[in-house]
């Protein structure tokens, strides 16, 4: 009787493939079909004047943007206001992490104020930092007509604009950091501390030999999500700054933005977003062969 | 209610191979413990007789029947896993519940059952708190409570008392035989303490790399066992165990270690290496040498109350365990001799398997 | 002494991570409530003199009267912001509902079942939350014109579901690999696995399901590229587009930080309950 009856029970394959095929299949598509898209436009000339005309260039665009001035001048914006928010938002993670974990009353709310930045949105941080940071509303300005020097202190310019952009980032991305890294706080054992201050270890002794070891890992990881946040960032400059002054801090994404939207060189446009692709995930492999299999190693 | 049978029982992961062609009969209404070192395939076998593994080949039978194919739930039996693992988000109560909820019965009989359970297993108290609110202890009863409820054909415990403390585990475990012989029902316990092993079992089923190595009751477990590993694994203090070989000479055998030069009162084996397994309350120890004894230094005391444990260095820093009276007043660094009994010692070939014993005691 | 020195130190610590946080968000939105006086005067306040809520009521068209009989008038885009607010909350509800729907089983599957080419997929995950919008922006417009989806709901809410559905998916494979491995007494308790993912698994997850929930509707939320690009402009309007209004063509500074103000009620309400179990998340464990 009991041999009779086959098992009811579906192995993980099928059981699987029921659940997350469709969704996958979803996925796919819509990974597959705008880099398929985008890649058709990179090697063709996409003309509107006159008719809709597609005219088969190959790699030429690519070509143009290796070439393009304008294009190297953004990949060193965005590489700087990567390498500025990313430094910012870790160390600003870090620190907020290191606060909230000392024990306080109201911790609750503390932590409840210190995540809102990451709540709000990035257009929301960028009109935020605008009034912050220019001349006819900042706060800058305001301090600068309290302490008697009475001039307007835009940093929104050619020469701070990509640091106001970095800070507005870090702001934004910090408490993500921050609150991951406090996690891992939490399971650091206090008996370690007892025993760094047996072995009369200095602050900065018991910080670099208990506290940050067990942190490596996820330091690694934020430093990942948040480099790949930095470089396919758009909303928040388009915002603050629109590329601006000039071309101060037209990043990647915002060159792509123009050349596809406003110049509707959509080939050039998919072109130079296939470089940011590229630029994204060679970094992220990079950051991985460079410093996270070794932390993964050694957990 | 059921009399298990594994035939050839052979389960690999990738390539590793797990259980290797296992015979096994479980009697109706037996107590068998599964012991052996962690990865030596005792999880897995557990798991091939519940239906959560299926095996690569080879057969399951429940009195005879093939269920080999057969769900876990089609199988009737009840499990409680490491830990005691419990759904972490139910009360005790809805644990329990959850046993019979596909069992068709209905309320009053669900009801009476979980309070027939929990009264056994004395946890009526518990009945509405979550599993995180519960010890160690608690969680466990509340897992055995959620086993019986179904009146399952076998009980699998796979290492139940592992996760607690040694006083908890006594208990307990005095409690779960006690709870198996009322009830009756077969009942499989993986376990990789010798110790839990020996009080729980009616038989010990002692495995090792996938193998059986042998299966018999506690006493012929420890006082015949099959293979070195057996001896080495049972026991404790353990086993000692020296190294060294069989020479025969003028029709008398006899164990020649580096330090040792013994004749066993055992029928001759043939001539080779082999290892001499002595139980520490059959190793005598001497103040002078004399012959058949074993020069070593005391390592350490260990004062057990009823007795002493003396761990001992021979001249090759291997250590040997000897029981003693509790008065024994030896020192760590003195020099003594260690004789093994001639009448209770073991010798195993080159392979492991015992090539025969002493005089039964 | 040295005790009184960190305790010093620590307090000092917690103000600055006070102030850097809330510092930003104050010079802002004291704007919302600043006269239009206050706000022509140069150089710019640091607090409001007279705190008035006009700029709330203007934002949804409704006039207000100041207590010196000067009325000021509701903003003359209150009908866009009021379309855009409920544009953005059905197109958040939808997103989050959709979102858990799918990414639920998806995340179960990745984070406890093994089966071929898992790693693969899984980085085909990854690299769709590392894709940047501006990159997919054309190719879902060119599909959009032609399916006739652009200016509709609909289309946001799809390509809203690219973002949501890649990230919380990736939260929540850590999440539910650290859950106990009940499935085994679920089989044994004879549940078949889709009622051991709904019935045991979904439920003892509960925290990471709201968790996942809160964070696709927050994503939704607080889109903004793709809605500039697709509705923008339309009755399709969101919140944040329909506000884009005030940054671009009428500088009204104390009905933006009012409408701002409004895009953050929904983040505030949730910030509680993120800070106590956004690190239940893990982030960490899936690239492990």
């Amino acid at each position: 009787m009991r041999a009779a009856q086959r098992t009811a029970e579906l192995s993980n394959l099928q059981f699987s493939l029921l659940l997350a095929l469709p969704v996958l299949v979803f996925l796919l598509l819509v990974v597959a079909y705008p880099l398929g898209y985008a890649l058709w436009m990179s090697l063709h000339e996409i003309s509107f004047f006159g008719g809709y005309k597609a005219v088969f260039v190959g790699v030429e665009h690519f070509a143009d943007v290796i070439g393009d001035r304008k294009f190297k001048k953004s990949l060193w914006v965005t590489v700087r206001f990567t390498l500025e928010s990313v430094a910012l938002a870790m160390v600003a993670g870090l620190l907020i992490a290191l606060v909230l974990n000392r024990k306080m009353r109201f911790a609750g709310l503390v932590r409840t104020i210190v995540i809102l930045p990451w709540c709000i949105s990035l257009y929301g941080t960028g009109v935020i930092f605008s009034y912050l940071a220019k001349g006819q509303t900042g706060i800058g300005t305001a301090i600068a007509y309290a302490l008697g020097i009475e001039e307007a202190v835009n940093v929104v310019n050619k020469q701070w604009v990509i640091e106001v952009l970095a800070v507005g980032n870090a702001w934004n991305m910090a408490p993500l950091v921050a609150f991951f890294l406090l996690a891992n706080l939490k399971t650091i054992p206090s008996r370690l501390y007892d025993l760094a201050a047996i072995d009369r270890m200095s602050r900065l002794e018991t910080f670099l030999n208990v506290t940050l070891p067990p942190l490596r890992f996820t330091l690694f990881v934020f430093t990942c999500i948040t480099t790949v946040l930095s470089m396919k960032l758009f909303d928040f400059i388009f915002v603050l700054s629109g590329g601006g002054p000039g071309t101060a801090s037209a990043t990647l994404t915002y060159r792509i933005y123009k050349e596809s939207f406003k110049d509707l060189d959509l080939g050039y446009g998919a072109a130079m977003s296939f470089m940011l692709l590229a630029l994204i995930l060679g970094t992220t492999l990079i950051l991985y062969g460079l410093w996270g299999r070794r932390e993964a190693r050694s957990i | 209610m059921s009399r298990i049978q594994i035939d050839r029982l052979h389960k690999t992961f990738h390539r590793h191979v797990a259980v290797r062609d296992l015979d096994l009969t479980i009697e109706n209404g037996e107590l068998l413990v599964l012991l052996g070192p962690s990865g030596c395939g005792k999880t897995t076998t557990l798991n091939c007789i519940a239906g959560l593994e299926t095996p690569t080949s080879g057969r399951v039978l429940f009195d005879d029947e093939d269920v080999t194919a057969a769900s876990p739930h089609q199988r009737n039996i009840a499990m409680v896993f490491q830990s005691s693992l419990l759904y972490p988000h139910m009360t005790a109560r809805q644990n329990i519940r959850t046993s019979l909820a596909k069992q068709k019965l209905d309320r009053a009989e669900t009801d009476r059952r979980i309070s027939e359970a929990s009264s056994i297993l004395g946890i009526e108290a518990l009945l509405d708190k979550l599993p995180s609110q519960l010890s160690g202890g608690e969680r466990q009863r509340v897992a055995t409570a959620k086993a019986i409820v179904r009146q399952p054909t076998a009980f699998l415990l796979d290492e139940p008392l592992a996760a607690l403390d040694a006083a908890l585990r006594l208990t307990l475990r005095a409690e779960l035989v006690n709870l198996q012989k009322r009830l009756g029902t077969t009942m499989i316990v993986v376990t990789h303490d010798q110790v839990e092993a020996m009080t729980m079992g009616d038989r010990i089923a002692v495995m090792n790399d996938g193998r059986l190595e042998q299966i018999g009751t506690p006493d012929e477990i420890y006082n015949r066992p099959a293979t070195l590993f057996v001896a080495g694994f049972v026991g404790s203090p353990p086993m000692n165990l020296i190294e060294g070989e069989i020479v025969t000479q003028d029709g008398r055998t006899r164990f020649v270690s580096r330090d040792l030069t013994f004749e066993p009162k055992l029928a001759a084996g043939d001539a080779g290496p082999a290892t001499l397994g002595i139980r520490p309350q059959h190793l005598h120890i001497h103040a002078e040498g004399r012959n058949g004894a074993v020069p070593v230094t005391v390592f350490a005391v260990e004062h057990l109350g009823r007795e002493s444990v003396v761990i001992l260095e021979d001249g090759g820093r291997n250590k040997l365990h000897a029981l003693v009276e509790p008065g024994f007043a030896g020192r760590v660094g003195d020099r003594l001799h260690a004789a093994p009994d001639p009448t209770h010692c073991l010798l195993f070939d080159r392979a492991g398997s015992v090539l025969s014993h002493a005089a039964a005691e | 002494m040295s005790i009184r020195l960190s305790t010093i130190w620590s307090w000092l610590a917690l103000a600055v991570v006070l102030i850097w946080t809330l510092l930003p968000l104050y010079w802002f939105l004291k704007n919302s409530l600043l006269t239009p006086d206050e706000i022509a005067r140069f150089p710019p306040p640091l607090y409001p003199l007279e705190p008035t809520p006009a700029a709330f009521f203007n934002i949804f068209g409704l006039d207000y009267e100041m207590a010196d009989g000067i009325v000021r008038r509701g903003s003359g885009q209150a009908n866009q912001i009021i379309r855009g607010l409920g544009n953005s909350l059905i197109v958040s509800a939808v997103v989050t509902v959709v979102t858990l729907f799918v990414v639920l089983p998806l995340a179960y599957v990745f984070a406890r079942l093994d089966f071929p080419h898992k790693n693969k997929l899984l980085f085909a995950i990854l690299l769709a939350v590392a894709l940047p919008p501006v990159s997919t922006l054309i190719p879902f417009y060119a599909m959009y014109v032609r399916l006739g989806l652009s200016g509709t709901l609909v289309g946001l809410i799809i390509v809203t579901l690219t973002i949501t559905i890649p990230f919380v998916t990736w939260m929540l494979i850590g999440y539910f690999r650290n859950l106990p491995q009940v499935e085994r007494l679920a089989r044994i308790d004879g549940f078949s696995r889709f009622e051991t993912f709904l019935k045991i698994i979904v439920p003892q997850g509960r925290s990471g399901v709201a968790v996942a929930a809160v964070i696709a509707f927050l994503f939704s939320w607080n889109e903004y590229t793709y809605a500039l690009m697709l509705v923008n402009g339309t009755t399709a309007n969101t919140l944040p587009t329909a506000i884009s209004g005030f940054l671009f063509q009428h500088p009204e500074p104390s009905h933006l930080a009012a409408a701002v103000a409004l895009t953050m009620v929904p983040p505030a309400l949730v910030a509680f309950f993120l800070q106590r179990h956004i690190a239940e998340m893990n982030l960490v464990d899936p690239v492990r």
